[in-house]
């Protein structure tokens, strides 16, 4: 089995696909950042609007009237609040900007805080920020990530990102399995080795999981270099929101008790662990997926020369969980949440700094990434079939 | 001795193979003669256990390819060159021999027997086709297997490199080591082989050992050849 790791390590350190592969992702991820587009951060109206009906609902309605003169008082800082957001449009690094909102938002809790709820939502400030909103176009707060030291960023908040959230996991699928040497050539080889075949498999997971952990690491590591280089290292034990409030949503990103995320405090409430903690978790979880997503390609493999069968079928598998996020899988393999195969696909949770309260991020991006699904499969099926009539022909 | 009993092999409704029964002893060469798609190869990858499904019984020393790691201990195949990776080496290629085999042989000993130190480190595509197979030869003496199928061996080889083969083939018979091959280079069949297998109708259609003093091409023609104007249209060929 060692002989096999030893040759199969060096036959991925000698592919080039290898490298192109890590190229690429580290252009996926290091190009928006030196165009200085990709740093998103967290806030959405989405999010700021179901938070807000959550509280709505928590509301007595029969204690939202009277106290017109608060409401007033409070109207006025609303007004305030978003003047100094108009004024801060367009500066995405301008720090009045974030600070106008959440005066905004503060203003809203007090607002809801006294049962001025209705009044609120029929005031003429709300009216005024949700239309100012829309004008602009802003679904996003925008914040520079070089405040945070040795702070991880991923850019999967631009437009074209979600396809590819599921374009990296297919591609660590399909490079997984034909350089493990899943593939009809190269398992005939192997095959004929006089080594057992649970250590076989073993070595065949192992290697997959190795290519994994080096794309992971080579996707990640401008990205932290680059911000370690300009913010200094920060500290390892550095806090990292897990969870915020009632955990209505699932939750990952960086912060300190106290610290304020859009409108909530960062409180006891909220769950913390510390970078250590969260490079475990993450490794869990590719560990986790790699032996997952190796599993299932052994198993087709077994059954079929072809290798377009277990990478289409593997690609499926990943792909369709993420689609839904965590709960499927919590309903199909009944494990923890954050030891869930797969969950570390999702970049957008695990790597990136988010705090959306209210709805996973990857409900942004189902329908897109449906139909991807449904343009891979007749992709797949006509490459199949392209490759089935060339073959009998020759 | 590698024993093959009543094996018979069938792809859908294709019967490839029918109740082949063959023995292999020590330190011989074995020859293995058919037109294509008489099932030479697929003998070969059936005594490899690559076919899953055959009916039979095949054993190499009374051990079957159950029992995994014995049986491919005593075995070595590698279909044909192209199998080997592209990027890799001959010299990751004896590394791994060496260690999966737990071989004994000195890698630098088969290197220069063979002599293939000039390419040692070259990634195999930058190798030509005789560079490959005498990798493939480098491979089967480093793992010091005692029986070794070759599939066609000599094919798109010059007759430099055909000689060289032939040689080393000699030397591993030397060794006591035992070689099943598959060939259409009869001439070269009829020098280094001690028995000849010809496959026809998916059995043995005949068998035959260098004491007897028949050649190859003559039992080539008599068994596959059916169209008598072709053999005197070869003849006339030969003679010209």
């Amino acid at each position: 089995m060692v002989a096999l790791l030893i040759f199969d390590l060096k036959r991925l350190v000698k592919s080039k696909a290898f490298y192109v592969c890590a190229v690429f992702l580290v252009a996926l991820v290091f190009f928006p950042i030196m165009t200085n587009q990709g740093f998103m951060e967290t806030f959405t109206v989405k999010a700021y609007n179901t938070m807000w009906q959550s509280l709505y609902q928590s509301q007595d309605p029969a204690s939202v009237y009277g106290k017109p003169d608060e409401l007033i008082e409070i109207d006025e800082e609303i007004i305030d609040a978003l003047k100094a957001l108009i004024a801060a449009e367009g500066l995405h690094d301008n720090p009045g900007r974030l600070e106008a909102i959440i005066r905004l938002e503060k203003a809203q809790i007090k607002a809801v805080e006294q049962g001025f709820l209705d009044e609120w939502y029929g005031s003429q400030a709300r009216v005024a920020f949700v239309e100012e909103l829309s004008k602009r176009g802003i679904y996003e707060i925008h914040e520079k990530p070089e405040l945070m030291p040795g702070s991880i960023y991923v850019p999967w908040s631009l437009s074209w990102t979600p396809y590819f959230l599921w374009l990296i996991p297919s591609l660590f699928v399909y490079l997984t399995l034909f350089m493990s040497g899943s593939d009809s050539r190269s398992r005939q080889t192997d095959n004929l080795l006089p080594i057992n075949l649970v250590g076989m498999l073993c070595q065949r997971l192992l290697i997959g999981m190795v290519f994994v952990f080096a794309m992971v690491a080579a996707s990640l590591l401008p990205a932290f270099v680059w911000a370690t280089a300009r913010n200094g290292p920060g500290v390892l034990n550095y806090p990292i929101v897990k969870a915020i409030g009632e955990g209505s949503g699932q939750v990952v990103g960086v912060g300190r008790p106290g610290d304020e995320v859009g409108s909530q405090a960062i409180s006891g409430q909220t769950e913390f662990m510390s970078a250590g903690q969260y490079i475990i978790q993450f490794l869990v979880l590719i560990t986790f997926a790699s032996l997952f997503v190796g599993v299932i390609v052994m198993l087709v493999s077994r059954f079929t020369d072809n290798p377009l069968v277990p990478a289409g079928i593997s690609v499926a598998i990943v792909l369709i969980p993420s689609f839904s996020g965590y709960s499927s899988l919590r309903l199909l393999w009944l494990l923890p949440l954050d030891l869930a195969p797969i969950s570390y696909l999702d970049y957008q949770n695990v790597i990136g700094r988010f705090f959306i309260p209210g709805s996973p991020p990857t409900a942004f991006v189902f329908e897109q990434g449906l139909l991807i699904m449904i343009v891979s499969a007749l992709v797949l099926v006509m490459i199949a079939c392209i490759i089935a009539v060339v073959m009998r022909r020759a | 001795m590698l024993s093959v009993s009543d094996v018979s092999v069938s792809y859908g409704k294709l019967k490839v193979l029918s109740n082949v029964n063959l023995e292999i002893p020590m330190a011989t060469i074995t020859g293995l003669v058919a037109p294509n798609g008489y099932g030479k190869t697929t003998l070969l990858r059936t005594i490899a256990g690559l076919i899953p499904f055959y009916k039979g019984i095949v054993t190499i020393d009374g051990i079957r390819a159950s029992q995994r790691i014995s049986y491919y201990k005593k075995l070595f195949f590698i279909e044909d060159s192209s199998v080997l990776n592209p990027i890799m080496s001959p010299l990751d290629y004896l590394l791994l021999v060496k260690k999966a085999w737990q071989s004994g042989v000195d890698i630098d000993v088969v290197v220069e027997t063979v002599r293939i130190g000039g390419f040692l480190r070259k990634p195999i595509n930058k190798l030509s086709l005789g560079m490959k197979q005498q990798t493939v030869i480098a491979m089967c003496l480093v793992s010091d297997a005692e029986y070794i199928l070759l599939d066609e061996p000599m094919n798109g080889l010059d007759p430099t490199n055909t000689a060289i083969m032939a040689w080393q083939l000699k030397l591993m018979r030397e060794q006591g080591k035992s070689i099943f091959m598959s060939s259409h280079l009869l001439s070269n069949v009829d020098e280094i082989t001690d028995q000849v297998v010809f496959l026809k109708d998916g059995g043995i259609a005949k068998l035959t050992s260098s004491g007897q003093g028949i050649r190859s091409s003559d039992t080539y023609q008599e068994l596959y050849f059916e169209d008598e104007g072709l053999v005197l249209g070869l003849d006339v060929l030969a003679e010209r």
